[in-house]
C-alpha cells in the first residue's frame, strides 16, 4: 500500500505549485522562481528515488476506481521512468531558461502556471497505467499547452492556437472514440506487457479500426505525416515552450502512447501478425524523409528545427514498428536522446533570438565569434541529431539500423541513411556558416544581457547542460544508469529475453 | 396513442426550432418543446426529470435566451442576400446519414440486451438514508457524480462573471406597486415550496435541484420588482453571495472527505447517519443551485449593472 | 411499444439536432440546436430507464444532472455570444 501513494506525489509534485503559482501576483518574481525551481527540484528528487527503487524491484501502482470496469491507475514501470526521468531533468532546466527569457515580459504567473500544469499532464501521460487514464492526461496536456502556444496574444499566435486546437481536439475525440470502441469490445484492463488484445477473440477487422482511430490520435501530437500541420506553425510560441514542446511535453506524449499502444495494448508479437505495425513502419518512414525534406529548404531558424522534429521524433514509432528488440532499443532511447538534442538547439536558437534578434538561417553568419558558448552547444545538438559518434545521436541510430537489419528492412536502411544525409544537408552548412561566416557590420537587434557572459546567465546555462548531456549520453551509453542500459534492461523485460 | 401524437409534435417542434430563420420564433418554439419533453417525461415515469426539465430546461433556459437575444446583433441568422443558396454540402449529407445510420445500429442493439441496475439500487436502499430511489444515486451511491455536477455549474458561473462587459443599453426594469406588493405575498410562499420540495425529495420525486429551480426563480422576481435581492452593494450580502456560491461544492466535498475518514470511503457515509448529511448537502446544495441558476440569468439581463453580483 | 416511440423519437431529436448545427447561421441557432441533440440522448436514457417497472433510478439521476449541466453549458454559450457581439459594437463605432 505504502508505495501506492508515489505516483499520486509525482503528479502533485508539479500540479500543487502550478495552482498555487496563478494566485502569485506578477511583481513577486523571487517567490514565483523559487516555488518553482524548488517544486522542480523535488519532483526529480521523486522521480530518481522512484528510479532506484524500480531497479530494486519495487513496484508502484494506484488507482481509483470510478465506477465497475472503469478505473483510474497510475503506474512506474520502467517505460514511465524514461519519460518521468526525461520531462523531470528538462522541466528544470526550461524552467530556469524561462525565468531568464520572460524577465520582463507581462502574465509570467499565468505562464508558469500553465507551464507547471503542463508538465504534470506529461507526468500524467508517462505513469498513466490503462487506457482510460491516457485519455485524460493527453486532454489535459492539450488544454494545458493551449495557453502557451498563444501565451504572446498576438494575431498570428492567435492563429496559430487556433490551428493548435483544431489538429489536437479533433485528434482527441478520434482518441476517445478508439478508446471507447475498444473499451466496448474488451474492457480497459491495465497496459501489460506483451499487450492484452492477443487470445480475445476480436475480429482483425475491429483491430484495424481501433487501430487506426487511435493512431490518429497519438499521430496529430507525435506529427506524423498528414498530421503534422500544426506543429511548424505552433512555432509563435515563446522559445522555452517551443523547447518543451518539442523536446518532451506534446511531441512526445504521442510518441511515447504509441510505445504504450504497441507494446502494451496490442503487444509487439501481437502487432505485426495482425500486420499494423508495417502502417506505422511505412507512415513512419515517410514522415522522417519528408521532414527532413522540408527542413532543408526552410530559411527561419525555429521552423527548420521543427520540420527537424517531424521528422526526428518518427524515428521513435520506426523503432518501435520494426518489431524487433533492436529496434524497440533504438526508438526507446531516441525519447530521451531526441529530446535532450533538441532541447539544445531549440534553447540555443532562442539565445541567438533574445540576443542577437536573429531569426533567420542567412543571419547566423558569424555568430560563432559572437556567442562562442551557444553556438558551440549548437553545434553538439546539431551534430548528435545527425548521428556522429560518439554523441547521443549515435547511439540511437545505430540500433536502429541494427533493427532494421534483423527485421531483414533493408528499405528501412535506405531510409535511415537518405535522412542522415539530409539532417547533414540542413544542419552542417549552417555551423559551417556560423563558425567560419563573416559575421555582420551589425547585429538584427542587438542587446547587452550580462556583464560576464555572452548573454544572460540563466539562458546561458541550461543549454550548455543539455549539450554535456548530449556528450554523456553517448559516450557512456553502456551504463546500467545510462539511458542504454536502462532501456536493454526494460526490453529484455518486454520480450522476455 | 397519445405517446404517439406527443412525440410527433415533439419532433415537429424540434424541426421547426431549428430550420425557422427567425431567431425569436426559434426561442419561443425551444421553450414550448421543452414543456413537451417535460411531459413526455412524465410518460417515462421519470417525474425527477419532467420537474426539473419544465423548471430549468424551458423556464430558465427560456428566460436566458430571451434576454440574450436583446443584446445580439439584429438578426445574422438569415444569408447575405445574394449568397450560395445551396443547403449542406455533400459532406455533411454523408456524415449525417453516417452518425443516422450507426444511432440506429446502436440503439437497435440496446434494445436487446436489458440491463437494470434497479436491483442493486434496490439492494442498498436501505443503507443510503432516503427511500426515493433517485435521490439515493444522485446523493449516496453516485454522490461524487452530482458534487462534480456542482461544480460544473460554479465554473460555468465564474466563467461568465468574467465575460460580462457592462452593457451600453438602458432599459427600465417593470415597475409598480402592484408587482411589489405581489411578490412580496408570493416570496414566502416561493420559499415554502422550495423547503417543502428539498424535504420530499427523500421519499418521493423532488431534491436540491428542483427546489434550487425555484429558489432561482423566487430570486429573480425580487430582482424584477426591485426589491433587495441580491445586491452586492450590501456589504453583508456581499459575503453571503460568495459563500452561497461556493457553499454547495465545499459542503459536498467536505462531508466526502469526513467520510474518509470515517472508514467509508470518499463519498460515502457510515448507514446510519447518511439521511442527516443528504439533508444538510441538499440544503446547501439547493441554495447554490439557485443562487448560481439565478445569478446566470441576471447577469444576462440586458441592463445588468456591473458591481451589483 | 411506447419504449421504440420514444427511442426513434429521441433519434429524431439527436438527427434533427444535428442538422441544425450544420446549418445553423447564428451562435443561437447552433446552442439551440445541441440542446435539442441533448433532448434526444435524454429521452433515450430515460427510455431505456422505463424498459421495466420500476423504472431504473441510475439514468433519470444521470438525467438530472445532464439537465443542470446542459443548463451551465447553454447559459456560458450565451455568456460567450453576448460577449462577442458586445465587442463587434465596440468595433463598429
Amino acid at each position: 500500500m505504502s508505495s501506492s501513494f508515489w505516483p499520486l506525489a509525482v503528479l502533485m509534485s508539479s500540479a500543487l505549485p502550478g495552482l498555487v503559482i496563478f494566485f502569485i501576483p506578477e511583481t513577486r518574481r523571487t517567490l514565483r522562481s523559487l516555488l518553482n525551481i524548488g517544486a522542480a527540484l523535488v519532483k526529480l528528487q521523486l522521480v530518481v528515488l522512484l528510479l532506484l527503487g524500480l531497479y530494486a524491484g519495487e513496484t508502484y501502482h494506484w488507482q481509483w476506481s470510478l465506477m465497475p470496469g472503469l478505473t483510474l491507475a497510475l503506474k512506474v514501470d520502467a517505460l514511465a521512468g524514461l519519460f518521468l526521468i526525461l520531462s523531470a531533468v528538462l522541466w528544470l532546466l526550461t524552467t530556469l531558461y524561462a525565468i531568464g527569457y520572460l524577465e520582463h515580459s507581462p502574465h509570467r504567473s499565468r505562464f508558469f502556471g500553465f507551464f507547471s500544469l503542463c508538465v504534470s499532464a506529461t507526468a500524467g501521460v508517462a505513469m498513466s497505467a490503462n487506457l482510460f487514464t491516457f485519455v485524460i492526461f493527453y486532454e489535459l496536456l492539450t488544454l494545458a499547452t493551449w495557453p502557451l502556444v498563444v501565451h504572446r496574444g498576438t494575431p498570428q499566435s492567435l492563429a496559430a492556437g487556433r490551428v493548435y486546437l483544431r489538429y489536437t481536439l479533433i485528434s482527441g475525440s478520434v482518441l476517445l472514440l478508439g478508446a471507447v470502441i475498444l473499451h466496448g469490445l474488451v474492457g480497459t484492463p491495465d497496459f501489460v506487457p506483451g499487450g492484452y488484445l492477443a487470445d480475445q477473440g476480436v475480429a482483425t477487422v475491429w483491430l484495424w479500426v481501433v487501430f487506426v482511430l487511435l493512431l490518429i490520435g497519438l499521430g496529430v501530437k507525435a506529427a506524423l505525416l498528414p498530421l503534422h500541420g500544426w506543429l511548424p506553425k505552433a512555432m509563435v510560441a515563446p522559445a522555452p515552450v517551443s523547447a518543451l514542446l518539442h523536446a518532451v511535453a506534446v511531441v512526445k506524449a504521442g510518441a511515447f502512447g504509441i510505445v504504450r499502444l504497441v507494446f502494451e495494448v496490442y503487444g509487439i508479437e501481437f502487432a505485426s501478425e495482425i500486420g499494423v505495425t508495417d502502417l506505422l513502419l511505412v507512415l513512419a518512414a515517410a514522415t522522417i524523409v519528408y521532414g527532413s525534406w522540408r527542413a532543408l529548404f526552410e530559411t527561419d531558424l525555429k521552423r527548420r528545427l521543427a520540420f527537424s522534429t517531424v521528422s526526428q521524433v518518427s524515428y521513435v514509432a520506426l523503432g518501435v514498428a520494426l518489431a524487433g528488440p533492436f529496434g524497440a532499443i533504438g526508438g526507446l532511447i531516441h525519447i530521451v536522446h531526441q529530446g535532450v538534442m533538441k532541447i539544445t538547439l531549440f534553447l540555443s536558437a532562442g539565445n541567438y533570438a533574445e540576443t542577437l534578434g536573429i531569426h533567420k538561417v542567412s543571419e547566423m553568419s558569424g555568430v560563432g565569434q559572437r556567442m562562442p558558448w551557444t553556438t558551440a552547444a549548437f553545434t553538439l545538438g546539431a551534430l548528435g541529431m545527425i548521428g556522429f559518434p560518439p554523441l547521443a545521436g549515435f547511439v540511437s541510430k545505430w540500433y536502429l539500423g541494427l533493427g532494421a537489419w534483423e527485421a531483414g528492412a533493408n528499405w528501412v536502411l535506405a531510409v535511415l541513411l537518405v535522412s542522415g544525409l539530409l539532417n547533414a544537408a540542413y544542419f552542417l552548412p549552417l555551423l559551417y556558416r556560423a563558425w567560419f561566416g563573416p559575421p555582420p557590420p551589425a547585429w538584427p537587434q542587438p542587446k547587452t544581457l550580462s556583464r560576464v557572459f555572452e548573454t544572460h546567465g540563466l539562458l546561458l546555462f541550461p543549454p550548455l547542460i543539455t549539450a554535456m548531456l548530449v556528450v554523456l549520453l553517448g559516450l557512456f551509453a553502456g551504463l546500467n544508469i545510462a539511458t542504454l542500459g536502462w532501456v536493454q534492461w526494460l526490453i529484455h523485460r518486454e520480450f522476455g529475453l | 396513442m397519445l405517446d404517439a401524437i406527443l412525440t410527433l409534435l415533439i419532433l415537429a417542434l424540434a424541426w421547426h426550432c431549428v430550420r425557422t430563420t427567425d431567431l425569436f420564433e426559434a426561442i419561443v418554439v425551444f421553450i414550448a418543446l421543452g414543456m413537451l419533453v417535460a411531459l413526455a417525461w412524465t410518460r417515462l415515469q421519470a417525474p425527477d426529470a419532467a420537474l426539473a426539465e419544465a423548471a430549468i430546461g424551458a423556464g430558465l433556459a427560456g428566460a436566458l435566451l430571451l434576454a440574450s437575444l436583446r443584446q445580439m446583433p439584429e438578426m445574422s441568422a438569415t444569408r447575405a442576400p445574394g449568397a450560395k443558396t445551396t443547403g449542406l454540402g455533400w459532406f455533411w449529407w454523408g456524415l449525417w446519414g453516417a452518425l443516422g445510420l450507426a444511432l440506429v445500429s446502436g440503439v437497435a442493439a440496446i434494445q436487446t440486451t436489458s440491463v437494470s441496475l434497479m436491483p442493486q439500487v434496490q439492494a442498498h436502499l436501505s443503507d443510503s438514508g432516503v427511500t426515493h430511489p433517485v435521490t439515493a444515486v444522485l446523493l449516496n451511491f453516485r454522490a461524487l457524480d452530482t458534487a462534480l455536477e456542482l461544480a460544473v455549474l460554479l465554473w460555468a458561473w465564474m466563467a461568465q462573471k468574467q465575460l460580462f462587459v457592462p452593457g451600453r443599453q438602458t432599459v427600465y426594469p417593470l415597475q409598480g406597486q402592484v408587482l411589489k406588493t405581489a411578490v412580496k405575498a408570493l416570496l414566502p410562499l416561493m420559499v415554502l415550496v422550495a423547503v417543502y420540495l428539498l424535504w420530499r425529495g427523500s421519499s418521493a420525486p423532488g431534491g436540491a435541484f428542483q427546489s434550487g429551480a425555484v429558489l432561482a426563480s423566487a430570486w429573480l422576481m425580487l430582482w424584477l420588482a426591485q426589491l433587495p435581492g441580491l445586491s452586492r452593494k450590501q456589504g453583508g450580502m456581499r459575503l453571503g453571495i460568495q459563500a452561497g456560491w461556493l457553499g454547495g461544492v465545499t459542503v459536498f466535498l467536505l462531508v466526502g472527505l469526513l467520510g474518509v475518514f470515517q472508514g467509508a470511503g470518499f463519498m460515502g457515509y457510515p448507514p446510519d447517519q447518511a439521511g442527516a448529511w443528504i439533508l444538510l448537502i441538499e440544503s446547501a446544495a439547493a441554495l447554490s443551485i439557485g443562487l448560481l441558476l439565478a445569478s446566470m440569468v441576471l447577469v444576462s439581463m440586458p441592463d445588468f449593472q456591473e458591481g451589483t453580483l | 411499444m411506447s419504449g421504440l416511440i420514444y427511442s426513434l423519437c429521441a433519434l429524431g431529436l439527436v438527427m434533427i439536432g444535428l442538422y441544425g448545427l450544420a446549418r445553423a447561421h447564428h451562435g443561437l441557432q447552433q446552442l439551440l440546436a445541441i440542446n435539442v441533440m441533448s433532448a434526444g440522448v435524454f429521452m433515450l436514457l430515460l427510455t431505456m430507464a422505463a424498459r421495466h417497472p420500476p423504472a431504473d433510478a441510475v439514468p433519470q439521476a444521470l438525467v438530472l444532472t445532464g439537465i443542470v449541466v446542459a443548463i451551465s453549458a447553454l447559459a456560458l454559450g450565451l455568456a460567450l455570444l453576448r460577449r462577442l457581439a458586445a465587442e463587434e459594437a465596440e468595433s463598429h463605432d
